[in-house]
């Protein structure tokens, strides 16, 4: 699974600048003191779940959806809100929704702080609707649903847990499409002949 | 592969097309027309325009390479590369492999 997983970071492997990947975000130097001797210093604070620079990672998001036919899912809501950070246990915990995200989209948890010019261009009534909440894209930017998560709330379970089997319909009705392969592949291979090139042909999985 | 410095080099040589075989219909099916056996995936195979295959990612002794992670794997991405290509240069697939030493050293897990 391991080499799986690194396999769909393939593209970056070989087409990533290698100075922008000379520190991955999660690395930290450690910190010396003036004779170089290492001090001991507190660990690095965890990311926000819901970040600012929402139009930027939106923009990121869609660029790969396009490349893989999935869906771009926002996730509107607050650092601060308990019901926010309900919602995000209920995506990563239950098999069904982590897979069908996985599989089907590009999630971009956007902290409500400062992106209500965002929520506006894709018409998310986050006032009327509250938080947390749902816009879900297509490749092209197409709004295909705004969506309040407070209906997927679970029945006597506590005001803050979701139902992952309802989230997990709600995400399977607006997944893609799947393509079909072969069509793709013809042309791909049309493409290569005219343009006196080689098909480089690679298999993988979402995974 | 379509990204930043990398790909106008790959694209001197070759037209790329990932099939997700989990997600789309028929990639199962153009897996097994390549692929003689059962190696799983990742697995990548180098085509000429009529659809043969040229070279893949099966190495002679150690089988799939996968992602090429290991000093082997990436020495047989790298004889993939060197066997077929036309346009690429040496200096162009020496920067490509290296590319892989460095991203298995600097992102991926410690073994």
């Amino acid at each position: 699974m391991r080499r799986a997983c690194m396999y769909a970071a393939f593209a970056l492997a070989l087409g990533g600048s290698l100075a922008a990947q000379s520190q991955p975000a999660e690395f930290h130097a450690p910190a010396t003191d003036d004779a170089g001797v290492r001090m001991q210093t507190k660990p690095a604070p965890a990311a926000p779940a819901y970040q600012a620079d929402v139009e930027a990672r939106i923009a990121d998001a869609l660029a790969r959806a396009r490349g893989e036919n999935r869906r771009v899912l926002i996730q509107w809501g607050s650092n601060s809100d308990k019901a926010s950070q309900a919602l995000i246990q209920t995506m990563t915990k239950n098999s069904g929704v982590a897979y069908t995200l996985l599989y089907e989209y590009e999630v971009v948890r956007a902290d409500i702080t400062g992106s209500e010019r965002a929520a506006a261009s894709y018409k998310a009534d986050l006032k009327a609707g509250g938080i947390p909440y749902f816009t879900v894209l297509d490749a092209d930017r197409k709004v295909l649903a705004n969506q309040p998560a407070a209906p997927f709330k679970a029945q006597g379970e506590g005001a803050a847990a979701y139902d992952g089997r309802r989230l997990n319909d709600f995400l399977m009705k607006l997944q893609a499409p799947y393509l079909n392969a072969d069509p793709l592949f013809r042309s791909a291979l049309a493409r290569a002949k005219k343009e006196q090139k080689m098909l480089f042909l690679w298999f993988s999985a979402p995974w | 592969m379509a990204l930043n410095t990398v790909a106008p080099v790959l694209a001197k040589d070759f037209v790329t097309l990932k099939i997700d075989t989990e997600r789309m219909t028929g990639g199962e099916a153009i897996l097994k027309r390549y692929s003689a056996k059962e190696q799983g995936i990742p697995w990548s195979v180098f085509l000429d325009g009529d659809g043969k295959a040229l070279i893949d990612s099966t190495e002679p002794e150690e089988g799939n390479i996968g992602f090429p992670e290991t000093d082997q794997e990436i020495a047989w991405f790298k004889v993939m590369l060197g066997k077929v290509a036309r346009r690429i240069t040496r200096a162009e697939i020496e920067m490509l492999t290296k590319s892989l030493v460095a991203f298995r050293e600097v992102r991926l897990p410690q073994r």
